[in-house]
């Protein structure tokens, strides 16, 4: 299966071949060539042909192109002014995906760590906490299990700490925010609430000044706010739709191939909670579209799931060469020191692990996110080694049962995201307490 | 080259050994009988294994053999949990005190004989026997008694509670028809011609320091791959290649400059093997100069650590004996790093005093050697760098570098050593009590700190999360201070296996747990 066919003028003499050789310098060799499938009229297309485009695009925000390329994302959206509006959403509608992937995180682990806590008799704002997340959960749509969250209300309501049982009876009552009484677990609830209404992203807010900080501790109890990330990813999910941005900046560094994929990802944004998501694209690139509704209709079989990458690298492959074989000499230098393919096929691949993590299979999603990253570089974020890859690796962990392979993951995001200690310590203590009745062997070498 | 084509031809030798001696006919769809094809797995390890002997394992390569040929009464499923392998069930008693484990009924071992509840009695009673002098013992300290019950049943008694002792049942079971008495030794005949129910059974060791492992036909379970061969490639660089030109279908540990080769070829996939593990330059306590802590902490900040690490690989420097994503890593503590003011300063405390450039105290020079593991990947590189920082700053330092045997008497045995460059790895656990407990089997230093000793007792009883965390998170604090070892780093770790070798899912510190899963193209 093959994709169009294009008349290449070729008059660059690095990319001749000994048999066209004479013609440097001469007349432009014409070279007929098959184009892999959905290639032409991709981003990488119009890139290597046309470079002046990306440098129109670029030129009056590059400092936030770049951080953006290279994965900084606070850096990215930290640049005011019109002119950085389009690298900004597109940083802004990253964060979000990666703040919700990182709740869901936190999240899951509060919730098997309150569990696992009932029968200990130790009392703590744990069980509220749970009660807190688990309607976050539910807000937000994910959490389409029908769980009921009373349960963790109820409990802490006859918490024997004052503190606890108080705003456990404040968050079931409709007076919260009037009592004028002072409780740090619902003053916190509120600052979310004024935070979320306000849509806006202030540097004052409590919110960022503790974001290190644990919101709960007693003894060696410390619990961390678990509402963070949702409104981290409600408010950046608000700044990315205003400043929502169309044609190449919109599929520049994004998994969709081209502009009209990242169009319909936008205008789908709602409901993907925040970031672009192209995982449908992989049929676009030449992915046999009945070996994905097979794989679909299959077991969660890791296997089935590194043969899709391997198509996804030989496809892309097949894109490189193209690439290389037609673009100008400018463009040449853009797909090497951009890394155009390398780039697009990490976040390609990674809109498909958190669709398959989405759709509940997730030793899928932690094959293909494995299989994502370069691992030349595993513990920086980069242009190869986006920071949402490293929180769908978390979470693919921790669905697998390898809480404390999550927590790698989410060391490597802590160096840059701050906030990322609120879901780390949490998956800590559940890493630890699955581990509380084991004997810990160890081996030299 | 030559070795290349040598051992291609090798390889084929073996295929045809496999598939005349193995086929077997199946029918297909059309009607034609297809000859199945024997499969085989060609994996490499810097060395070979020392003892085959789950009661005396010390290295990774040990462990991951005994994966092949040996089962616990308990195991991990591939999501961690744990499940019953040798056993059926387990009855805990109300107090917690004892339980009973049921056994399965269709398990044999390699020769042949049925498993039964006297081979669980055994390992455990041979394991805590101390002239059996295991380096697994801690393993067992927990069970007070165990006693058969009939063929397929024990009941084990606890020192203290045990609420899910499952958990801690995964110790590899041995068969006590093959040892004498009630003890065992490292120089049983057993360490070669060892007996297992697992997956594999060890065929032989052979002249090139490999190892055949066969499918265990009796295993109760269907197995993928036909037959493993564990391949001694010492030289680590040389590993990668071997893949790439199909020699091996396995590295367990990429070498890291070998990384982008790899990750780059379509015909290996790469698997994150971290194991939790971290090098470390120990120092004996127990004699001069590193019984004082001024002097641990002088040598500690006297090494640039940042420059040993580069020359090797990508990691990350460690101020503790966690690697920095466990949830017992202390971020607060930092790593010592360079201060040669400070280490003039406590060297002079101690009674040092620097002559012509040379430090010397009563007219002895400050003067000892770094004694490494020959295995250690990459290690005489940063043995050698080391050696020369030191020197640089009027220390006189020696290298040497023991083979397995070597290793194991000088080190492990007689713990005669002056400093030592080596690597711990850990299970998901990272339970440091053997090597930092003053009665840890692992503590060749002999460090001892009594606060360190109570920290580590209180996070091995621990029954609540949050008191371990903040336990180990202390001892990282004072561990750090004490400088019984100076901590290194951690490397990124990968496993690579060849494309062909399908449904590949890696425990992440036994390896092979879920070999009998995988299967080859």
């Amino acid at each position: 299966m093959k994709g169009s066919m294009r008349i290449a003028q070729q008059n660059s003499c690095s990319l001749l071949t000994l048999a066209t050789l004479f013609a440097c310098g001469g007349e432009p060799v014409a070279e007929i060539a098959e184009l892999p499938i959905g290639y032409e009229g991709s981003t990488i297309d119009t890139l290597v042909q046309n470079p002046s485009l990306f440098q129109a695009e670029i030129q009056d925000s590059r400092a936030a192109w770049v951080a953006f390329h290279n994965g900084n994302l606070p850096e990215a959206i930290a640049f005011t002014g019109d002119e950085y509006s389009n690298p900004r959403g597109r940083a802004a509608a990253e964060m979000a995906s990666l703040h919700f992937r990182l709740a869901q995180v936190q999240t899951e682990a509060l919730l098997t760590l309150a569990n696992s806590q009932v029968d200990s008799g130790r009392p703590s704002a744990l069980p509220l906490f749970a009660h807190i997340a688990q309607a976050e959960l539910t807000n937000a749509g994910f959490n389409d299990s029908g769980e009921d969250d009373s349960q963790w209300l109820s409990v802490s309501m006859s918490s024997t700490l004052p503190e606890v049982a108080e705003a456990a009876s404040l968050l079931s009552s409709d007076h919260l925010g009037e009592s004028g009484t002072t409780n740090p677990i619902t003053d916190r609830y509120l600052s979310h609430k004024t935070e979320r209404e306000s849509g806006e992203l202030s540097n004052s807010s409590p919110l960022y000044e503790a974001v290190n900080l644990p919101l709960w501790e007693l003894g060696s109890i410390k619990l961390y706010d678990p509402q963070t990330h949702f409104t981290f990813g409600l408010i950046y999910q608000t700044e990315a739709e205003k400043l929502q941005s169309s044609g190449l900046s919109a599929a520049l560094f994004s998994p969709c191939p081209n502009s009209e994929a990242a169009r319909v990802s936008n205008e789908e944004r709602q409901e993907l909670r925040g970031g672009i998501n192209c995982a449908d694209q992989i049929s676009a690139i030449g992915i046999d579209a009945e070996f994905i509704s097979a794989m679909m209709d299959g077991d969660d079989d890791l296997q089935t799931a590194r043969t899709l990458v391997h198509q996804v690298d030989e496809r892309l492959d097949e894109w490189s060469a193209a690439a290389v074989r037609t673009a100008s000499p400018d463009g040449a230098a853009l797909l090497t020191s951009l890394s155009l393919v390398e780039s697009f096929r990490a976040k390609l691949l990674i809109s498909v692990a958190g669709d398959l993590l989405n759709q509940g299979r997730p030793r899928q999603a932690l094959a293909v996110a494995q299989a994502t990253l370069d691992i030349t570089s595993p513990r920086i974020v980069s242009a190869t080694n986006p920071a949402l890859l490293f929180a769908v690796l978390a979470h693919a962990h921790l669905q697998t049962g390898h809480t404390r392979e999550a927590l790698d993951a989410l060391e490597v995001l802590a160096e840059t995201f701050p906030s990322v200690i609120t879901v780390d310590e949490t998956v800590g203590d559940l890493a630890v307490t699955e581990g509380l009745h084991r004997i810990g062997d160890s081996k030299e070498l | 080259m030559a070795a290349i084509f040598e051992d291609k031809m090798k390889s084929v030798q073996n295929y045809g050994n496999g598939i005349f001696s193995r086929w077997t006919l199946t029918v297909a769809a059309v009607g034609i009988a297809l000859p199945a094809i024997a499969t085989t797995l060609r994996y490499a390890e810097d060395q070979a294994p020392g003892i085959v002997n789950p009661v005396f394992t010390t290295t990774m390569t040990e462990a991951r053999v005994n994966e092949l040929l040996f089962e616990g009464l308990y195991t991990d499923n591939e999501d961690l949990m744990t499940t019953p392998d040798l056993a059926s069930s387990i009855e805990v008693a109300e107090d917690a005190m004892s339980a009973v484990v049921t056994l399965r009924r269709d398990v044999v071992w390699h020769d042949g004989t049925g498993f039964t509840a006297a081979d669980v009695v055994f390992t455990i009673n041979a394991m805590q026997n101390p002239e059996t002098l295991s380096t697994e013992v801690g393993r067992v300290e927990w069970i007070e008694e165990a006693e058969a019950l009939g063929d397929y049943s024990v009941e084990l008694t606890f020192s203290s509670p045990q609420p899910s002792p499952q958990d801690k049942l995964n110790f590899k079971i041995l068969p006590h028809s093959h040892f004498n008495g009630d003890a065992m030794s490292r120089g049983d005949s057993f360490r070669t011609n060892p007996i297992g129910t697992g997956p594999y059974r060890l065929v032989q060791f052979n002249d090139d320091n490999s190892v055949t492992f066969e499918v265990f036909d009796d295993y109760r379970e269907n197995i993928g791959i036909d037959e493993l061969i564990l391949r001694e490639v010492s030289d680590k660089s040389y590993q990668a290649r071997l893949l790439l030109y199909e020699s091996l279908e396995a590295l367990v540990r990429v070498l890291p400059s070998d990384l982008a080769l790899l990750q780059n070829s379509r015909q290996v996939e790469l698997y994150p093997y971290q194991t939790n593990s971290w090098w470390f330059l120990g120092f004996d306590e127990t004699e001069p100069p590193f019984d004082d802590i001024r002097v641990r902490q002088a040598v500690s900040q006297l090494v640039d650590v940042e420059n040993l690490l580069a020359p090797i690989g990508t990691g990350e420097i460690l101020s503790g004996p966690y690697v920095k994503s466990s949830p017992f890593y202390n971020h607060e503590v930092e790593p010592w790093t360079r201060n040669e003011r400070e280490a003039r300063v406590l060297l002079e405390d101690a009674g040092f005093t620097q002559e012509g450039g040379s430090w010397e105290r009563d007219g002895e020079p400050l003067s000892f050697t770094i004694t490494a593991h020959q295995g250690l990947e990459t290690a005489q590189m940063v043995v050698i760098n080391l050696q020369s920082q030191l020197r640089s700053k009027g220390i006189d330092v020696q290298t040497e570098f023991l083979d397995e045997a070597e290793w194991k008497v000088r080190v492990w045995r007689e713990r005669d050593f002056d400093s030592m460059l080596s690597q711990w790895s850990f299970d998901r656990n990272e339970d440091v009590y053997s090597q930092l407990h003053s009665d840890g089997e692992r503590n060749f230093g002999g460090y001892s700190n009594d606060r360190v000793d109570e920290l580590l007792d209180i996070a091995r009883n621990a029954t609540d999360p949050f008191d371990k965390r903040h336990a180990l998170r202390l001892v990282h604090e004072l561990v750090r201070a004490d400088a019984p070892m100076l901590f290194l780093w951690t490397l990124d770790s990968y496993a690579a296996l060849s494309r062909n070798t399908r449904n590949v899912l890696i425990h992440p510190f036994y390896f092979f747990t879920y070999v009998g899963n995988w299967r080859m193209r």
